[in-house]
């Protein structure tokens, strides 16, 4: 079981102890002050019912079935509210002056001559019925006919200034009281003058409330009679007044009216009459009401401060010390409920110590624990001394009963207000005074810190004020002594506590909050059950599933939504949790793809552009290689076409066939060589060796002898090779034409210089070679010259090897 | 219900434990599931045979993990009858004819109380 529900399992065990009604047979209760005789005379009438002592109130007592002997203003307005249905009237009761002629010969008729003469008037007891009787007959003896509590107030507020008005006293000369009781005095040995007042009295009625109908043995008449009680209906017997003519009964419509009157009479007989208790509270149901009251303002305090403290152990320090209080009034409120001053009574007056030591001692424990890191745990020993101290304290208080070393009292006596303090009593006193200067001063020391100096004072005032109340109390000054201590001292610690918290003795995080609201650090503070502490502002609440994700996993972050992603550490007591905005950051990479994205759709359009004019370009080198090549053969053609012409009206077809196929093979051989020029590869030697050999055999079928030799010469580059090939072809020509064969060739490489010679059987001085050729060959830097040898002119073309001159 | 929220689930798991996540189609904002641990977490797999046995077990765990948390989600999701879209119980409201989420709610001028604030 938690230790939290501890106190409250006592609390019911002490209430269901209370409770121990004995419920055989019927219960005669006496609810009615001075009704003892009447009971007594009652007793053996009522068969069935035992007389026995009230355990609770009337009405309380009513409800268990039991015949409860009372006054008619207690049982008619009872009747009209529908507790108890029968009412028995036996014995009257007026409100009467009883002079003790022993004392005193003042001449006294009603209460105007009591104003008169400078007399002590008592009561004899100052009980909540006595004051309701004697305020209501005041009231309407000295206004018949409009009775108002003021008069009687007033009536007896000047008796106080008289001769003295002491409600308690049964010793002074003149008493108010009922007149069977002033009878009962005078049979037992008094010399009481019984005066009805002349301005007028009530007289009450005494009998018998019950919510069964009751039967009465016959005889009870003559039995009250001779006891000395006179009987309702107006028969006395020896000994009372003659004349009751100026005493009044009440009627039914009456009743009201005297509540009314009456009603609150002690707490204005105290505030009122003896200007007391003027600020504080006067009756018991004012005591309640001050101390639900305080109850609650104490626990919404503690709900406040509980707000306000981020620190766990601060906070729990202060729940107790607001439950102890709460604890003390409670168990006063209990004690008030309590009918009779019996041991329970008195240990739950004990029991008040129980809470009102531990007080200071946790004020004590907060001091030291506010000094310390939350975290940093402190050793045991410096709280030990504190807690032993007080143990000792209730302790010694709750035997007190034994030993009397605390509270001396007679214990059948009025201790509740006769006692007086033993020396246990001053050695608690000290311990706690100890514990509280301990705890003060530790707490002024550690607001040396803060810079807020002039604060300090109000804590300051308050636990002197505590002190100096305290002191005043146990010395019964009348201001305290009268005033309720419980409700009081928790409103003083309460203030004292709040004063430290205000100005910054005990450090509070108020400001954390504000902070927190203000700075842009979306930061939110959990608690070990995942409750928001503190948030800044403008922060979602972390939900409870991503509470549970980050307390399984607190290193890895997550993702709130897609644009937040939540960080957190383990704190203190619980966790921080701050919010990363990846907002902007997704923004970019959005826009990054997107450019990516667009770079690819870019890229892609470029390469397919890229793409058609390839295909455009090839399409139109095709084009113009074959206007080259067509522009390069057209002449080789025409001579073709010419020769094919020629061919039907020649003599030697033979011949002519064998040039066209010549020209053919040219022309074959000069395309090869031009497609070879436009791939850019070069010609082995032995290629164009092998071209010249087929040149030669096709010339021979034209009757052309001829012999070509190829010396090293290398691979050739195509343009040479092709000039080469022209050269030798063109000389064939004119060979054919001039009929100069044979025709020898020589094809070598002299000095950088490729050397194409021929030598014709004719002489070469007239031949033409074409256009094209000779603008090739200086192109390339070369010449066509014919030399004149010993026996023959030869052809000779030099070609330079190696760099292209491109003039 | 069931089946179609363990299909919208989004592995959030690692090699210690098994977490699933669903994000409302109307807030964004992300629900995780409990997460379970994985059994063989922390134990050091020596040879390849055990390896291969701890990845059957981390898979088998992490099915059964994955519809622990479609029945969880079930708690904490509704889908719209209207746009069909799934939503968290805070963008869910509880309207007089219709329940429907937010949006749909804003558009058809409906009111109503979020199934939780
Ligand atoms: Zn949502
Ligand atoms: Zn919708």
């Amino acid at each position: 079981m938690k230790i939290r529900w501890l106190p409250f399992l006592l609390l019911c065990l002490v209430l269901a102890g209370c409770s121990t009604a004995s419920d055989t047979g019927g219960r005669l209760i006496l609810a009615a002050e001075g009704a003892e005789a009447y009971g007594s005379v009652l007793s053996p009438f009522l068969w069935g019912y035992t007389l026995q002592e009230a355990e609770d109130s009337l009405y309380a007592e009513l409800d268990r079935g039991s015949a409860v002997a009372c006054f008619d203003v207690q049982a008619i307005p009872a009747m009209d509210r529908g507790l108890g249905r029968y009412w028995y009237p036996h014995v009257s009761a007026t409100v009467v002056l009883a002079v003790d002629r022993t004392q005193t010969d003042a001449v006294i008729t009603g209460w105007d001559s009591l104003r008169e003469n400078h007399i002590q008037v008592g009561m004899g007891s100052s009980s909540v019925m006595r004051n309701m009787l004697v305020m209501g007959a005041l009231s309407y003896g000295l206004n018949r006919k409009e009775p108002v509590k003021r008069d009687a107030l007033a009536f007896l507020e000047s008796l106080v200034g008289n001769g003295g008005f002491e409600p308690e006293e049964s010793d002074a000369p003149v008493l108010l009281c009922l007149d069977y009781e002033a009878v009962e005095w005078n049979r037992s040995g008094g010399n009481y003058e019984i005066i009805v007042p002349s301005e007028g009295t009530l007289s009450f009625r005494l009998g018998l409330l019950s919510d069964a109908p009751l039967t009465l043995e016959p005889g009870l008449d003559e039995a009250l009679l001779s006891a000395g009680l006179p009987l309702a209906n107006g028969q006395r017997p020896y000994g009372f007044p003659d004349d009751y003519r100026t005493a009044r009964t009440l009627e039914e419509e009456d009743y009201d009216r005297f509540l009314e009157l009456t009603g609150d009479s002690s707490r204005d007989l105290r505030r009122q009459v003896f200007h007391t208790r003027l600020y504080t509270t006067a009756d018991l149901r004012e005591h309640i009401l001050s101390a639900v009251l305080v109850a609650v303002a104490i626990l919404l305090w503690k709900g406040t401060v509980s707000h306000r403290m981020l620190r766990a152990d601060v906070r729990r320090a202060v729940a107790v010390m607001s439950w102890l209080m709460v604890g003390w009034l409670l168990l006063r409120l209990f004690k008030y409920q309590l009918a009779e001053e019996s041991t329970l009574s008195r240990m739950c007056w004990y029991g008040y110590y129980l809470f009102q030591l531990a007080l200071p001692a946790v004020l004590l424990y907060l001091t030291e624990i506010l000094d310390k890191p939350e975290k940093e745990r402190q050793p045991a020993r410096t709280r030990w001394p504190a807690f032993i101290c007080y143990l000792l304290s209730v302790l010694l208080v709750m035997t007190n009963d034994l030993h009397q070393l605390v509270f001396r009292f007679e214990a059948n006596g009025n201790w509740p207000k006769d006692y007086s303090y033993g020396p246990g009593y001053w050695l608690i006193i000290a311990a706690s005074f100890i514990l509280l200067a301990l705890a003060v001063v530790k707490l002024f020391r550690m607001g040396r810190r803060s810079s807020y100096r002039g604060g300090k004072l109000f804590p300051l005032l308050f636990c002197g004020s505590l002190l100096a109340y305290v002191l005043a109390y146990i010395y019964r000054v009348p201001l305290a002594w009268e005033s309720d201590i419980t409700v009081n001292i928790c409103i003083l610690s309460v203030l004292f506590f709040e004063s430290a918290l205000r100005t910054g003795l005990v450090p509070v995080n108020i400001q954390y909050q504000r902070l927190f609201a203000s700075a842009p650090i979306n930061l939110t503070l959990l608690d070990e059950s995942g409750h928001t502490v503190l948030s800044s502002g403008g922060v979602r609440p972390v939900s409870r599933s991503l509470w549970m994700r980050l307390l399984a996993d607190i290193q890895r972050p997550l993702l709130r939504d897609r644009d937040t992603q939540l960080h957190a550490v383990s704190i203190c007591g619980g966790m921080a949790v701050w919010q990363e905005d990846l907002s902007q950051l997704n923004h970019l990479k959005r826009e990054i793809q997107e450019v990516q994205s667009r770079l690819e759709a870019a890229n892609a359009l470029l390469r397919e552009e890229g793409e058609v004019k390839k295909r455009m370009l090839a399409a139109e080198t095709g084009r113009e290689l074959c206007e080259q090549l067509d522009r390069d053969m057209e002449r080789r053609i025409t001579v073709l076409t010419g020769l094919i012409k020629s061919l039907p009206e020649t003599k030697d077809p033979k011949r002519l066939i064998a040039h066209i196929t010549l020209c053919l093979c040219h022309i074959k051989r000069r395309c090869n060589l031009f497609f070879l020029a436009r791939q850019g590869m070069a010609l082995p030697g032995d290629e164009l060796g092998i071209y010249l050999d087929e040149l030669a055999e096709l010339a021979c079928y034209t009757g052309v002898k001829m012999l070509v030799r190829c010396g090293e010469t290398g691979a050739l580059d195509i343009r040479r090779a092709a000039l080469c090939y022209d050269f030798t072809f063109e000389t064939i020509s004119w060979t054919l034409e001039a009929a100069a064969s044979p025709l020898m060739g020589y094809l070598e490489a002299e000095n950088d210089c490729l050397v194409f010679r021929f030598l014709p059987d004719a002489d070469p001085n007239r031949w033409r070679f074409s256009e094209e050729l000779l603008a090739e060959v200086s192109a390339l830097g070369g010449q066509i010259t014919c030399k004149d040898l010993d026996d023959a002119v030869g052809l000779c073309m030099t070609l330079p090897l190696g760099g292209e001159t491109n003039g | 219900m069931t089946n179609l929220l363990t299909g919208y689930l989004e592995d959030r798991s690692t090699a210690q434990y098994f977490c699933f996540s669903i994000s409302c189609e109307v807030c964004g904002e992300f629900w995780y599931s409990s997460s379970v641990p994985f059994s063989k977490a922390g134990q050091a797999a020596e040879h390849r045979e055990k390896r291969e046995l701890y990845d059957a077990v981390y898979q088998r765990e992490k099915n059964r993990a994955r519809l622990a948390a479609g029945r969880e989600a079930v708690e904490r999701f509704s889908q719209c009858p209207i746009c069909r879209r799934l939503v968290c119980d805070s963008c869910f409201l509880i309207c007089d004819e219709m329940d429907m989420c937010r949006e749909c709610a804003g558009r058809l001028k409906e009111s109503g109380e979020p199934v939780a604030p």
